[in-house]
């Protein structure tokens, strides 16, 4: 019983740092109907930025965040001026391949600039577990959970509340018709764009502790968050939160009672299961899985 | 993208220059380059050479392959390398256990990921655009991880060695000339097989399929069959590559035969010389493999990685400015010149 609660606390958790992790590129897809296939290198990115300023500056991995989070929104501005706007129009293939070039030049630079070796950050809170009742958890993963659950839920009142929420929303839902209520949706595409990459950058700082940082780290991870928003819904935020937490939970449970070079193959398994019965995701917009996105 | 009211329907949806390829110059420059790679053949004996030859060689069969579903019926496929792998580990794993040679392994092969293929294109039927991508990437990912922890019958990650005795019905050679002969040979009949697709009516319902599939059902196609028996087609053809690489490299291991990259690789090809077209995937592998192993060689150790920086960029400014490749740049610049010559003709012939 206590090895059952302990997975599924610890399912959960993880689960929300897969949120964290996949919330920007659903986002970008929901808004500006694309899907980013560099996104595994902005997690890099920022992964990597972080890493540098804690062993250069000082400060943890969290305090990090106020330089990496600038970083990627401004990285993620200039990449959509230089790469998704002049795409954005074409067939979505275009941007799929241009994404993916850009994925292999980031990769290859961080290969180039940093080694293929492995970066870590020393263990805070001195490397203990936290004990809650019989449940051990690494610190580094419950305020990583708690971070990732609040920005979520802060990104979802913004959405729901806000001006440029309301504005998201409505070209989400028409983009031709947002345009001729007066949305501004090429500067509201730039602007999610980025923000969407900064959301990388918040999801950056959290799993800098958690995990060792390489240039391919990304793709490790991006796949995750592809599972994560398909089986969520893309370009629901909700979704993804849900998502993550499914995810999460598969990789656990199935670590442990099956084997755990199996927990990967099951999230992709049920990935292909949701595509299969279920294309638009649990929470996703109806029809995009039907007809492509770009049309 | 706002539809027009005026247009019928949307016009370029896909990347191609026109959805039935003209031949005419890109005929004549695809005829050199292939001459060119036959005399290659003969002519060239330094062994670092003929093993990059042979790379190209297979590679260039490899996106032919890949380009049937990705290119002429647009299912853009992230997952090839599935396909690819079970092909090299079927035929040697019958080899290898049942001492079945590679000859007829290779059709095994063939079929399973021909079937796994349609199978996996007729359970998506549904899904479009990047949702199709990824589940094909799903697929890949999931045969992976089958490969590496299916350890009883693919070895894991220790891979598969096939032992190095020559023996021409185990498909094992002393010297690089019969397998280079073997893989120019997949290269041509891809190929040929390409041109074939391009002008029978078979090609014109796939072209169809991938750009107006509710007018390719009005007229009597059905979209669904044409679908599966192109990635059927794609699939098999790729297992057979992957048989071809399997015995020329004698070792298999999941984390490099059926990565990511590798299907990527199939893709970025087919993109770079001109999606849809039969001598695009021929014209990308003839640069790329060569190309990064020239300078993987001469850039080793002081910037690993370099070339694929260079590379990603040159994907990157080709599909912004060129969507339609190397072949699209030919056969738009032969167009040019021959409306010149044209123009230039005429002009002379009013003015004696």
């Amino acid at each position: 019983m206590d090895t059952l609660a302990q997975l599924l606390v610890s399912g959960v958790m993880l689960g929300g740092i897969y949120a964290i992790m996949s919330i920007g590129l659903t986002l970008i897809f929901g808004v500006v109907k694309i899907v980013n296939f560099a996104h595994g290198e902005f997690l890099m990115l920022g992964m990597y930025t972080a890493w540098a300023i804690t062993s250069a500056v000082g400060g943890n991995a969290y305090t990090a965040v106020i330089v990496v989070v600038p970083v990627l929104l401004g990285f993620g501005a200039l990449v959509y001026l230089l790469i998704i706007r002049p795409a954005v129009d074409k067939p979505h293939l275009v941007v799929v391949f241009a994404t993916m070039g850009l994925s292999i030049v980031m990769q290859n630079l961080a290969l180039v600039a940093m080694s293929a070796d492995l970066r870590d950050v020393p263990p805070m809170f001195g490397g203990a577990p936290l004990r809650i009742g019989p449940i051990y958890l690494r610190a580094e993963l419950v305020l990583g959970f708690v971070i990732s659950v609040a920005v979520t839920m802060a990104l979802m009142i913004f959405i729901k509340r806000s001006y440029i929420g309301k504005a998201i929303r409505a070209t989400v839902q028409d983009r031709d018709a947002a345009m001729l209520m007066g949305i501004n949706v090429p500067r509201l595409f730039l602007l999610t764009f980025a923000g969407g990459s900064a959301l990388v950058g918040v999801a950056a700082c959290i799993m800098l502790p958690l995990y060792s940082t390489f240039p391919t780290v990304g793709l490790n991870f991006v796949l995750i968050a592809y599972v994560v928003v398909v089986i969520g819904g893309m370009g629901s935020m909700e979704g993804a939160l849900l998502g993550g937490i499914c995810v999460g939970l598969v990789q656990s449970l199935s670590g442990y009672y099956i084997a755990p070079a199996y927990g990967q193959m099951f999230y992709f398994l049920l990935f292909l299961l949701v595509m299969i019965f279920r294309p638009t995701g649990l929470l996703g917009q109806r029809g995009t899985a039907m007809v492509g996105i770009n049309e | 993208m706002a539809t027009s009211l005026t247009e019928g329907p949307a016009p370029g949806k896909f990347l191609t220059l026109a959805f039935a390829p003209r031949r005419g110059v890109l005929s004549i420059v695809e005829l050199v380059v292939l001459a060119v790679c036959v005399i290659a053949v003969v002519a060239i004996t330094n062994r670092y050479a003929v093993d990059i030859m042979i790379r190209t060689f297979l590679w260039a069969g490899l996106a032919l392959s890949w380009n049937i579903a990705g290119g002429y019926t647009g299912l853009i496929s992230f997952g090839h390398a599935a396909f690819f792998g079970i092909g090299a580990y079927t035929s040697t794993i019958l080899l290898l256990r049942y001492n079945i040679s590679p000859w007829i392994g290779m059709w095994a092969g063939a079929l399973l990921a021909g079937c796994v293929g349609a199978v996996l294109t007729i359970i998506c039927a549904r899904l479009r655009g990047p949702f199709f991508i990824l589940s094909t990437l799903a697929v890949g990912e999931v045969t992976r991880l089958a490969a590496l922890n299916w350890r009883s019958l693919t070895g894991g990650s220790e891979g598969l060695e096939i032992a190095p005795v020559p023996s021409a019905i185990d498909m094992v050679f002393k010297s690089q000339w019969p397998n280079l002969l073997l893989v120019l040979a997949y290269m041509l009949v891809l190929f040929a097989l390409s041109i074939w697709i391009e002008q029978t009516r078979y090609g014109y319902y796939l072209f169809a399929t991938r750009d107006d599939e509710d007018g390719a059902s009005a007229i009597g196609i059905n979209p669904r069959r044409m679908r599966a028996l192109a990635m059927a087609m794609s699939a098999a053809l790729t297992a057979i590559g992957g048989t071809l690489f399997a015995q020329y490299f004698l070792y298999l291991d999941p984390t490099h035969i059926i990565s990511p990259d590798i299907s990527f690789q199939f893709a970025l090809m087919c993109v770079l010389g001109g999606l849809g077209t039969a001598s695009g995937p021929v014209f990308g592998a003839l640069i790329i493999v060569p190309l990064s192993e020239l300078l993987r060689g001469s850039l080793s150790g002081s910037a690993s990685g370099l070339h694929l920086v260079i590379y990603g960029t040159i994907v990157i400014i080709v599909m912004l400015y060129f969507p339609s490749g190397i072949s699209g740049a030919i056969a738009r610049g032969s167009a040019w010149l021959w409306s010149r010559t044209r123009s230039a003709a005429s002009a002379g012939m009013k003015n004696p």
